[in-house]
């Protein structure tokens, strides 16, 4: 009886310790007012850059960021070849030259979903399974 | 009758004064009122021998650098952006300190390929220039020597890179992973000379028509970045007798990530071209006066390594380097060593402290030797 358990919980161990397709797909959402259904990858590059700062209908593009570490914040970060840090320095940097506004932080995936809903010209991201109909899913992103 | 009518007219008045204009109080997004200061903590121990025969030793606390900032975005294509800047415990009443409009611009944005700022602004070159103000992004409290101008402007920072221009024109292009940004911009000259007691310009009017042109370009790859500056003016050297001089600032910045270390570096090179007519009154000068140097060139460098021991603490070590060979005192180099570090713990606070040694020693002319400490708060708000 205490083998099978045995075995059981090493397998166990060794399963959550492996990558998860599923948790790791990341969808970068927007607000459905800004009438965009899909974003590419330089698209995105030039969003949080803030290289973008307007979408074409003319609305301000907010960006909404993962406070702390957060396996979506990892995938998209990775996407976008910068770490967190670099990024910040690089937003901190806009900000203070008068080219650009802060980014709104959110401590969850539900904060992130619900602040994404709610703000005009907000991007974001989150894992693919936390996202509802309230936000428009423009690209997918996965490890 | 007159007291009705001057009601009247005060209740107008005070109506102009109050009511809100709606076509224009809600014309674009709102504004964006930010800014920061840093307060600080000084020791200072300097033994000098020489010209400078002196020993000084004190600690002090200043309100290094206080800077308001007002954004407004008009539309997509138009923003303005204010910044006024108060240094060195800015008081009237006790006469310290300076105040002044760092920045005022418009920008118009056709796309981020082109951007085009109207108005006095900080123009680019290298990569520390434009941000080296913004002391919330910067982990030093003393910063490398050719940009520091709070400690009484120690190496003359307008002689080293420029500080104002009015035009500048700019964007990046996305090439591939790649970025390539561009800068030009006008200005007047550094240094320029009202002529003494005229009425006919009123101050702050360069009434030259030489101006400083200048721009970057650059590239950029994940964190590599690396760019070449330069600047074209023209300044006059009263010290010497010798007049109005060609200046050209030339830059390279290169800055980058690897893992957690972080590398900054940059070389400045100012070319100070004379006439032959000019050479012979420069040569003259220095034969009557042994202090005089070589030349009127002037070179600067700085490197730096950090590492983030996490995503709060931040360590770095810094060398920089000048060369003012306009003075025998310091044309073999004032040598500086720093190393510091960095507590962030939320994003808008940054506690630091820095460590500085510098030394130059030119024979029996001078020798000087100092070491400072530092700690400070910088606060984004």
């Amino acid at each position: 009886m205490v083998l099978p358990n045995l075995i059981a919980a090493i397998v166990l161990h060794i399963a959550s310790a492996l990558p998860v397709a599923a948790t790791d797909e990341v969808a970068v959402i927007v607000h459905p007012g800004t009438n965009v259904t899909e974003l590419q990858p330089e698209d995105l590059m030039r969003l949080y850059l803030m290289e973008q700062t307007y979408w074409p209908d003319g609305t301000p593009v907010q960006l909404f960021d993962m406070q702390g570490q957060d396996t979506a914040k990892d995938v998209l970060y990775e996407a976008l070849g910068r770490q967190p840090r670099d990024l910040k320095r690089s937003w901190m940097r806009l900000i203070l030259a008068g080219e650009a506004s802060s980014p709104k932080t959110v401590a969850n995936a539900g904060a992130m979903v619900s602040g994404v809903a709610q703000t005009p010209g907000a991007i974001g991201y989150v894992a693919a399974a936390a996202v509802d109909d309230r936000v428009t899913v423009v690209a997918r992103l996965s490890r | 009758m007159r007291s009705l009518c001057q009601r009247v007219l005060w209740v107008l008045l005070v109506w102009a004064t109050l009511a809100p204009a709606p076509s224009l109080a809600q014309f674009g997004d709102p504004i964006r009122l930010y800014g920061y200061f840093q307060g600080i903590f000084r020791y200072s121990n300097e033994t000098g021998r020489g010209v400078l025969n002196q020993d000084l030793e004190y600690a002090s606390f200043a309100l290094q650098q206080l800077n308001l900032m007002m954004a407004k975005d008009f539309s997509p294509s138009f923003s303005a952006f204010i910044n006024l800047e108060l240094t060195n415990t800015f008081s009237t009443q006790d006469g310290w300190g300076d105040f002044r409009v760092e920045e005022a611009w418009l920008q118009y944005r056709h796309s981020p390929g082109l951007r085009i700022h109207v108005g006095l602004q900080i123009p680019e070159f290298n990569n520390l220039n434009t941000i080296k103000n913004r002391t919330p992004l910067l982990p030093y409290i003393a910063r490398p020597i050719a940009y520091e101008s709070s400690f009484d402007d120690f190496a003359g920072a307008s002689d080293f890179v420029p500080q104002n221009t009015y035009i500048r024109v700019s964007g990046t292009q996305p090439v591939g992973p790649l970025r390539l940004d561009y800068s030009v911009h006008v200005g007047n000259q550094e240094d320029f000379v009202e002529p003494e007691g005229s009425n006919t310009f009123p101050s702050g009017t360069d009434n030259s028509l030489a101006k400083m042109f200048g721009g970057r370009v650059g590239i950029r790859y994940q964190s590599l970045k690396l760019g070449f500056s330069t600047t074209s003016d023209s300044y006059t050297e009263d010290d010497n007798f010798i007049g109005i001089i060609d200046r050209y600032r030339f830059g390279v910045d290169l800055s980058f990530t690897v893992r957690r270390f972080l590398f900054e570096s940059e070389w400045i090179h100012i070319q100070a071209v004379m006439s032959e007519a000019q050479r012979a009154q420069f040569d003259r000068n220095a034969l009557e006066n042994m202090l005089i140097g070589s030349s009127l060139d002037k070179r600067f460098i700085y490197a730096t390594l950090g590492y983030y021991l996490t995503d709060q603490w931040f360590v770095y070590g810094l060398f920089s380097q000048l060369d003012d060979y306009d003075s025998a005192l310091t044309e073999d180099g004032i040598e500086f060593y720093s190393a510091g570090i960095t507590y962030r713990p939320i994003d808008q606070v940054s506690l630091k402290a820095q460590y500085l040694v510098a030394g130059l020693d030119a024979g029996s002319l001078l020798t000087y030797d100092g070491s400072y400490f530092f700690a400070g708060v910088s606060v984004l708000f």
